[in-house]
């Protein structure tokens, strides 16, 4: 690191927020292309029912809970790596973690309005979150799906705003550096931030503070997320192991998702090279590598508990989950999930950015189909043997899953444009003060 | 200043403006009554139904019928409990006719049809037309051709009179179905040309040849109800049945054995029977020897070459029939729909005869009627037509266009008559080719009467004014109307068809011996349905010149059956009634198509796959459908539905079916309430011969040579279960013919006990699975059954705890049910009533294909290979909600939008239902069913909906729930009158309808009421996967098998 320094640091960030050029523009048009397309989806899906989404009886959930489950795992890597890592003092977390955190806010953000988009009429859902009301209406803290409403709403609400926190201190650089407009409008989010000792000491309490709170939450949400199925009566979502299996497979695809979008960004500001480092991907990787042991684990014990049970539903439906019809899914999950991984091992691999960015996309594939297979085959083959079914994808719930991806990268494009996407502030206290050196 | 309009003056007129436009194009729906009289009767109250006692007319059984009607609409069609043949049930076809009262087919009113281009006509006009013709035809006499529906009432004797009147003519009443073949027999056996009563109900062995008596032959209802008298399990006892047959089919499924011959082989297997009981029989000497010289060439070992069926089986049947006490042989259907389909009648006539079952099993005297022509006279007159012997056609809601074979020609000899004219109630393939169209009205719109059975005055009444928007004329006053119209005085008498029904009535008085004034008499038969009475059976005498006739050979080659069914028949009458369309074929579960069974060892020789789309041709024609492969059809027979290929009228919802899931399918508003007609399946018929028995005239339905060739694609095959799925218990999986497995994977949902398990050889029947009464844990509990508080305490204890003293569950009641697996024959009728009940909605083929279907009760169909003897037996289980105590769904759901009522349902309020589909995911019977789109009624079907039940809106979760609109209406009438329900009182629409008497409903906190009983007293009840204690309500029981086989 000897290169970088104080005022480089400041340069390559703010760089970021130079007003964007063609590529920008024209990468922007298309997620927007791809967003309305999935909010025609939805609005036709609103007008007409769920028709054209391939949920039917006896698979009550479908591509929907499969996105949320998916957005909701993506979301875990920012809180884990600012958070948790933070109080665990990884080095490697400085560099990524603004943009991971920035991605946890926004997965969340697309995660929440999953369960809006799946319910029948959406119109009605805010009955899901107890307001008094007049007619004493009440809801059903039985239910894990309301248990879901909680932890989804307050993993995000810290999740946002220890995002804004971690931002006081690079808005204020921001403000410093500009001018007019501009500069009123980042001194708003800096909150009078001017770098004392005072503030400084305040801030890092306050920063420890939240990422105490927010560490629990990070095991907590998808634990919550998991029993929702687990609570169930089914054969495939009926078992305690959920809890950690979710976790670590949230985590598993979150930091594969930090990869996808940190190579690109790597790429898109070369500036960000000297500063996001290879190690820095490498100790994202060596995520990987251990939670897709924990993943593979879980697969397997699932399998050998619903031999060593000697329940025949549970054996049925992990017989048919390998064997059956949908079994596509779940050897490409295999792959993309257990095997796709396995080239970690090797530094080289590790350290090899192509590579990297190509496993990463691997596993964002296979956790989806993780989550679809976990969704979907538990329902298609459970206890009554006529009321089998099986899965058909229809275009509105194809297009709501694309403009989903639309709705994330449009906040995520523009965040790199609004917000310093590095922690100018804790990549300084990485460096070496600027001494004066003797000649 | 600037006069003249500014632009916020614009702005606020557009604005005003656009908005009024905008409401005012929203109301699109004609303004409707809701109470359709001007004037209501004044005991009229709105919200609470009438019911009116009228007589069915789907078929020639004729079944009493009580229709419900609310705000003066017909709403349910249920069985009169005073009729003898319905005994208060109806069957499927019953049910539906609703939707022939409401058909989107219906004809709204007189027209004219030339060159395809129709113009409404007025009735006076309309009349005048026909008149002028008919005058033509008297002057020349007998010119006239009337096909109509086969009668048996006062409105024949009108239609005859009528005719008279008109110069003469024929008249047919037309029906497809063999039943001259019985009387034939019978004329030529017993010297009487009747159709005797089948008195099931006194046999306890029951042979069986081919007669589809579950499903359509006869009087169906009436048989069922005999077969389940004698076969169902009762206090020890149980019949046997056993079914003689190439083709299974629903009632061969029911069968305690099913033997699988040859087609055409049934005639000399019941007379290998006969000729085995010969030598023990009681018979006069005489009689015995010619008899044992027609039976010489039919030793057992003689037919058994012939035949194929081993001799050691047609010695065990032989056996049985003469030593299980009293036996019956039956033979009917699809075995005598063939050109020997009398000398088989006579075969068993013989052979009921040596069994000395004639007056004791088989009763002379009750002469049922059916009112049809024979197909020898149709085709005379279709000659005639040929000829230009008539000039004037008259076609009254029949179908011969449609349900003759394409080989009789029968369009195109209509289409040489110089004027036809329709009165069918439904557009048609017939009515399509008249020149004029005067629709009468329905029959439950209008005046009749029928006489079924000896004993049986069935009276038929309007139950409800003609359905708005609809102008028709009861068939009846047309008939006067037409006379008047010609200036025929016949009828002047009459101002209208009931004034003469009426008088008519006096002779019935008269004949039945009734001595009260005749206004009462009148009023009672209104009431009640008409006049019923037994028949006194008579005796017949053997008339050995009947041995004469010996029955056929068994066919050679690949031969095809048009086979009906409890859903179709060849009439093809309900083949365009969505209900029927929607709700599986009991057997093959197959909805919105045709297909053609085939035994899957022959379907490998011929290199076919269950499936596979193949090529069915026979001299006649050539189809294209979908190969369903199974067991249960004799390896040289295939077997197609009759009375499919007909077209639809649906509600328009488009399909992305066989399209990219990526684009986009989109349906406008307006094309949502459009109605579109397609023909679903194909017609057997194209394959037909037209061919009759000699001795009977009867139509040949089953001894068509075809072959069957793959056509080297996939069938577009829709069923709703879900068993052709992979699954690691794969007990009959067959991969060469691609069938899947179709068993219940070891899963109980059907359990049996045997015989011997029920008589108490072994404890009680109990086979396999987990048994929570053997377990070894103790609980804390008083009872000790179970970790668990009752669900009513809990519900207290969670009360008490908010501060509420006053909750009390299952206090008076708590409704339960059970279903007796070892009545129920898999009919259907229950889906139907259902359909009917609750406002169901209809989804069509390609959203059953994707598992929209929203039926709440559904017939579950097994094929489970017995382990011991490999042979595949066939299990129904009507599944419906349980109401379950410590349900799935309850917890759930995040609104409390399911919730347990506190006399035990688990109900829907669908108003709260966001639609998580969180319930229906956790019920583990996989009951609930949710609404993918707003569903259409297509007009005037909606008119059939049930107010009492709400329909529901796109996006909430429905179930079965016993019916809680009937549920809430008698406990509303017992609350008024200060009294809690009476015990039967109250019925569920499908146990309404079981003409098996297989569910029971009642509510189990009174220790008397049937249910509890049941329950209480019952080895046989079980609970469906009862280890996940979710505390259903509905018990099932077992049902019961004569050997003693593990399944």
């Amino acid at each position: 690191m000897s290169n970088i320094t104080y005022a480089s640091i400041n340069d390559d960030v703010l760089n970021s927020l130079e007003p964007p050029g063609k590529a920008w523009w024209l990468s922007l048009m298309v997620i927007l292309g791809i967003l309305g397309m999935g909010v025609f989806a939805w609005g036709y899906q609103i007008r007409h029912g769920l028709e054209w989404s391939g949920i039917s009886h006896p698979i009550g959930w479908g591509v929907y809970i499969t996105d949320f489950v998916f957005w909701v795992g993506i979301g875990h890597a920012g809180t884990l790596i600012s958070a948790v890592l933070y109080l665990v003092r990884a080095p490697f977390r400085t560099s990524i973690y603004r943009a991971s955190e920035a991605m946890t806010v926004f997965a969340v953000m697309t995660a929440g309005l999953f369960p809006i988009i799946h319910v029948g009429r959406a119109w009605n859902a805010y009955w899901l979150i107890p307001y008094p009301n007049q007619r004493q209406l009440w809801v059903n803290f039985k239910s894990p799906l309301l248990w879901d409403v909680f932890a989804v709403s307050t993993y995000m609400s810290v999740s946002i705003a220890f995002f804004l926190l971690g931002l006081i201190p690079d808005l204020a650089t921001v403000r410093d550096e500009s001018k007019g407009i501009k500069r009123f409008l980042y001194s708003l989010p800096a909150l009078g931030f001017r770098g004392t000792n005072h503030q400084w000491l305040h801030y890092m309490r306050g920063y420890l503070l939240f990422a105490a709170i927010a560490t629990p939450l990070v095991f907590s949400v998808h634990s919550i997320v998991s029993w929702d199925f687990a609570m169930s009566s089914i054969p495939g979502w009926h078992t305690t192991i959920f809890a950690p299996y979710f976790v670590a497979g949230a985590i598993f695809s979150g930091c594969a998702m930090v990869l996808t979008l940190m190579i690109p960004l790597r790429l898109a500001f070369p500036g960000f090279r000297d500063i996001i480092t290879i190690k820095d991907l490498e100790g994202m990787a060596k995520m990987i590598l251990f939670t897709t042991v924990i993943v593979g684990y879980a697969y397997s014990i699932e399998f050998f508990i619903a031999y060593y049970s000697g329940a025949k539903y549970e054996r049925a439906l992990f017989w048919y989950r390998p064997f059956g019809e949908m079994k596509n899914f779940f050897w490409l999950m295999v792959f993309c999930n257990v095997i796709a991984p396995i080239p970690l091992w090797f530094k080289k691999i590790r350290t090899n950015i192509p590579a990297l960015f190509l496993i990463s996309i691997l596993i964002n594939i296979g956790m989806w189909l993780e989550r679809f297979n976990i969704v979907v085959t538990s329902l298609a083959h459970d206890f009554d043997p006529y009321a089998w079914g099986t899965y058909t994808f229809e275009w509105v719930e194809l297009w709501i899953t694309l403009g989903s991806f639309g709705w994330f990268f449009m906040w995520f494009w523009l965040f790199v444009k609004i917000m310093p996407s590095l922690a100018v502030a804790e990549l300084k206290e990485a460096l070496n003060p600027p001494m004066r050196r003797a000649k | 200043m600037f006069k003249g309009i500014n632009r916020r003056d614009f702005f606020k007129v557009a604005a005003v403006s656009g908005a009024t436009a905008a409401v005012a194009s929203c109301g699109t729906d004609p303004v409707e009554e809701l109470v359709p009289m001007l004037v209501p009767p004044s005991d009229y109250v709105p919200g609470v139904s009438i019911h009116f006692a009228t007589t069915c007319q789907e078929c020639s059984s004729n079944c009493g019928m009580v229709v419900r009607t609310r705000e003066g609409r017909a709403i349910k069609v249920e069985g009169n409990p005073n009729h003898p043949l319905s005994e208060g049930r109806l069957c499927a076809v019953g049910q539906s006719t609703l939707q022939g009262l409401y058909s989107p087919s219906r004809v709204t009113g007189p027209k004219t049809i030339e060159n395809g281009s129709q113009t409404a006509i007025s009735w006076e006009k309309g009349k005048n037309i026909l008149a002028e013709k008919l005058v033509a035809a008297q002057e020349k006499g007998s010119r006239i051709l009337y096909i109509g529906t086969p009668k048996t009432g006062v409105l024949n004797q009108l239609q005859q009179d009528w005719l008279e009147a008109m110069g003469g003519g024929t008249a047919i009443g037309f029906d497809t179905a063999p039943t001259n073949s019985i009387r034939k027999a019978n004329d030529l056996t017993f010297g009487k040309a009747e159709i005797p009563h089948y008195a099931i109900e006194n046999a306890d062995y029951l042979l069986n040849f081919g007669a589809d008596f579950l499903e359509s032959w006869l009087y169906s209802l009436k048989l069922t109800r005999g077969y389940t008298k004698m076969h169902a399990f009762k206090h020890g006892q149980k019949g046997k049945f056993v079914h003689v047959s190439p083709h299974m089919s629903l009632t061969g499924s029911n069968a305690d054995e099913w033997v699988s011959c040859s087609n055409g082989a049934e005639g000399e297997i019941a007379l290998a029977v006969a000729n085995t009981l010969l030598a023990g029989s009681t018979l006069p000497k005489a009689e015995k020897d010619q008899l044992e010289s027609y039976l010489s060439g039919y030793s057992v070992s003689a037919v058994a070459n012939r035949t194929g069926v081993p001799a050691a089986k047609i010695k065990e049947l032989a056996k049985e029939f003469g030593t299980k006490g009293k036996s019956l042989a039956l033979a009917g259907g699809n075995s005598t729909a063939s050109q020997d389909g009398t000398k088989l009648q006579i075969a068993v006539n013989v052979l009921n005869y040596i069994g000395g079952n004639i007056g004791k099993t088989v009763l002379f005297g009750a002469d049922y009627q059916d009112g049809a022509n024979s197909i020898a006279e149709m085709e005379a007159a279709i000659k005639g037509m040929q000829k230009g012997q008539y000039d004037v056609v008259i076609i009254e809601n029949v179908n011969p266009a449609y349900a003759l074979p394409k080989d009789s020609k029968f369009t195109e000899a209509l289409q040489k008559v110089p004027f036809v004219v329709s009165f069918s109630t439904e557009a048609d393939e017939t009515s399509a080719l008249a020149k004029l169209h005067l629709p009468i009205s329905h029959y439950l719109e209008s005046w009749g009467d029928s006489r079924p059975r000896t004993g049986i005055y069935s009276l038929q009444q309007p139950t409800m004014a003609t359905v708005p928007g609809y102008d028709t004329v009861e068939l009846g006053d047309l008939f006067i109307q037409l006379a008047e119209a010609a200036d025929n005085d016949t009828f002047e008498d009459y101002d209208n068809f009931q004034a003469l029904l009426k008088e008519s009535w006096e002779d019935v008085q008269s004949e039945v011996e009734n001595s009260q004034a005749f206004v009462d008499f009148w009023k009672k038969a209104l009431q009640k349905g008409g006049h019923f009475s037994d028949f006194t059976t008579e005796d017949v005498a053997f008339d050995t010149a009947a041995l004469s006739h010996k029955p056929g050979k068994a066919a050679t080659g690949l031969t095809l059956i048009a086979a009906n069914s409890s859903l179709h028949s060849a009439g093809g009458k309900n083949g365009n009634r969505t209900w029927m369309l929607e709700i599986p074929h009991p057997i093959t579960q197959i909805v919105w198509d045709s297909w053609v069974e085939i035994n899957p060892d022959t379907a490998i020789k011929l290199g076919i796959r269950h499936g596979d789309l193949v090529e069915v041709s026979s001299p006649y024609g050539k189809v294209e459908v979908a190969a369903w492969l199974y067991y249960g059809i004799a390896e040289n027979t295939v077997a197609m539905p009759a009375g499919l290929g007909r077209v639809v009228p649906m509600a328009n919802y488009k399909t992305s079916h066989g399209q990219s899931a990526w684009i986009p399918v989109i349906e406008t508003a307006e094309e949502s309430r459009q109605t579109i007609h397609n023909v679903v399946g194909v017609n057997v018929m194209e394959l037909l011969p037209f061919q009759q028995d000699g001795l009977s005239g009867d139509l040949n339905f089953a001894s068509t040579q075809v072959t069957v060739k793959p056509t080297g694609r996939k069938a577009y095959l829709v069923t709703p279960d879900g068993q052709y799925r992979d699954d690691i218990e794969a007990l009959q999986a067959d991969a060469k013919a691609g069938m899947g497995d179709r068993s219940q994977k070891g899963r109980g949902f059907v359990q049996t006990a045997s015989m011997g398990a029920m008589l108490g050889l072994k404890e009680d029947g109990k086979s396999g699975g987990h048994q929570l009464r053997h377990r070894v844990y103790t609980t804390d509990l008083e009872d000790n059954t179970s970790f668990y508080e009752t669900r009513e305490k809990d519900i207290e204890d969670a009360a008490l705890m908010a501060g509420k003293t006053n909750v009390k569950y299952y206090d008076t009641y708590k409704w339960g049910m059970t279903i007796d697996l070892d009545r129920c024959t898999g009919c259907s009728a229950c889906m139907v009533a259902c359909y009917a009940e609750n406002n169901l909605p209809v989804v069509g083929k390609d959203r059953m294909g994707v598992g929209r279907e929203m039926s709440w009760l559904r017939v579950e169909r097994y094929f489970d290979k017995n382990k011991e003897t490999g042979k595949v037996e066939t299990y129904f289980t009507p599944e419906m909600c349980g109401q379950c105590e410590n349900a799935g769904c309850e917890p759930v759901c995040p609104v409390y939008a399911t919730y347990h009522t506190p006399d035990g349902i688990n109900a829907m309020v669908y108003n709260r239902c966001v639609g998580t589909r969180y319930c229906a995911n956790n019920c583990v019977y996989k009951q609930r069913r949710f609404n993918w789109r707003d569903y259409e009624f297509p007009s005037p079907l909606h008119l059939q909906l049930n107010p009492g039940a709400t329909v529901r809106e796109k996006g909430v979760m429905e179930k079965c729930n016993f019916c809680y609109t009937r549920i809430r209406e008698i406990k509303d009438i017992a609350k008024d009158e200060g009294r809690e329900v009476y015990d039967g009182e109250l019925q569920t629409a499908c146990q309404q309808t079981c003409g098996a008497d297989a569910i029971t409903f009642g509510n189990v906190k009174d220790s008397k009421s049937e249910v509890s009983q049941i329950k209480k007293s019952t080895k046989r009840g079980y609970i469906q996967l009862e280890e996940l204690a979710f505390l259903p309500a509905i018990t099932y029981l077992k049902k019961v098998k004569h050997n003693n086989h593990k399944a």
